[in-house]
């Protein structure tokens, strides 16, 4: 085989599993969300050992005014373009999250509460802690935290 | 007859037996008048295959006998400067030779030879994408968040739009710093409090 040929073989290999290389790499990496339902109490206690520590001084930070807080659920869901995921919260409702689809480098997410008729359409960057709270619940309130991965 | 003597007998009729072998031979054939008539026999009918193959042979046509078996020569293994050249004729000529085994050797002769840049492309192709899916190291004293904040040029979530027909009231509460989260308030309205007194002023 001339060494042309070779070279010309050669690039052509490379474009090609390049090619089929990253799509496939990129089509298989599923955006996933974890959702922590915590319920925040003004009742003094000690804070919940199952809540990590960084988001329990993130809670700390953001949610000054309560006293304790206490893990009710964790879940970890994997997202699809056009699909939604149900989170049940204690108070008989769902909260419920589309995803649809990601924006450079924001995903786009519908998050709505059926119950209290609200609907909120967010952008939301990767491995970004938010919340979602001030439902009432026991003497105090439920606190949604959502993290993308 | 037995076999041995059938064999010594074709043997000798080729002109294999070594000088001994063949005197012996002939020595027995003496005591045999069997094994006479059957060198006679066979002797004859060698005879009527050589004349019978070279009348033939004249009248066969031998012209394009060595060109075809080159050409099947090539189809096993084709040279690497006529693999070219001569590879879209030899398909439309060759249809009715080109089976599954057929295929599966040329497959196994192109492998052969392309072997090297496939594998170069392949090596290559790999290392680009381990590049590409490879995340980027955070630079030193970076949280994640910042990472992404950074990159992003946006701190945290941001609300695009909201759509609320209950009775609740939603506030969304944004970062100030980089280590805070965002926050959307669902506030449980206290509606009996809220509800201002006659004559009161509401706010």
């Amino acid at each position: 085989m001339s060494i042309s040929r070779s070279i010309m073989a050669s690039l052509f290999c490379f474009v090609a599993a390049s090619f089929v290389g990253v799509v496939s790499v990129q089509a298989k990496k599923p955006v996933e969300l974890r959702v922590a339902v915590v319920h925040a109490s003004k009742v003094a206690s000690k804070t919940d050992r199952k809540i990590s520590k960084r988001m329990a001084k993130s809670l700390g930070a953001v949610f000054g005014q309560y006293k304790s807080f206490r893990l009710l659920s964790k879940d970890v869901q994997k997202l699809q373009a056009g699909k939604t995921v149900k989170i049940p919260l204690p108070v008989k409702t769902d909260a419920i999250i589309k995803y649809n689809g990601q924006e450079k480098k924001k995903h786009k997410l519908t998050l709505s509460i059926p119950k209290h008729k609200v609907k909120m359409k967010l952008s939301a960057p990767s491995k970004k802690l938010f919340y979602q709270a001030g439902i009432r619940y026991k003497k105090g309130i439920l606190v949604l935290a959502f993290y993308l991965k | 007859m037995t076999d041995h003597e059938n064999e010594l007998l074709n043997r000798f009729l080729d002109g294999e037996l070594s000088d001994a072998d063949r005197e012996e031979f002939e020595n027995r054939m003496k005591d045999s008048s069997e094994l006479v008539a059957m060198r006679d026999d066979f002797e004859v009918i060698g005879a009527m295959l050589r004349e019978h193959i070279s009348c033939e042979s004249e009248v066969a046509d031998f012209s394009g006998f060595t060109a075809g078996i080159d050409r099947l020569i090539d189809l096993q293994e084709p040279a690497p400067t006529a693999a070219f050249e001569s590879s879209v004729t030899r398909i439309n000529e060759d249809k009715t030779v080109a089976g599954p085994s057929n295929l599966l050797a040329r497959a196994e002769s192109w492998w052969r030879r392309n072997w090297t840049p496939v594998m170069l492309g392949a090596a290559a192709a790999a290392a680009v994408i381990f590049f590409v899916v490879k995340p980027a190291e955070p630079p030193t004293g970076l949280q994640p968040n910042d990472e992404v904040a950074a990159a992003t040029g946006n701190n945290g979530v941001v609300v695009d739009s909201i759509s609320n027909e209950g009775k609740k009231t939603v506030l969304v509460s944004m970062p100030a710093q980089q280590d805070e989260s965002t926050v959307i308030w669902l506030l449980d309205g206290e509606e009996d409090d809220q509800e201002p007194v006659e004559g009161e002023d509401p706010i």
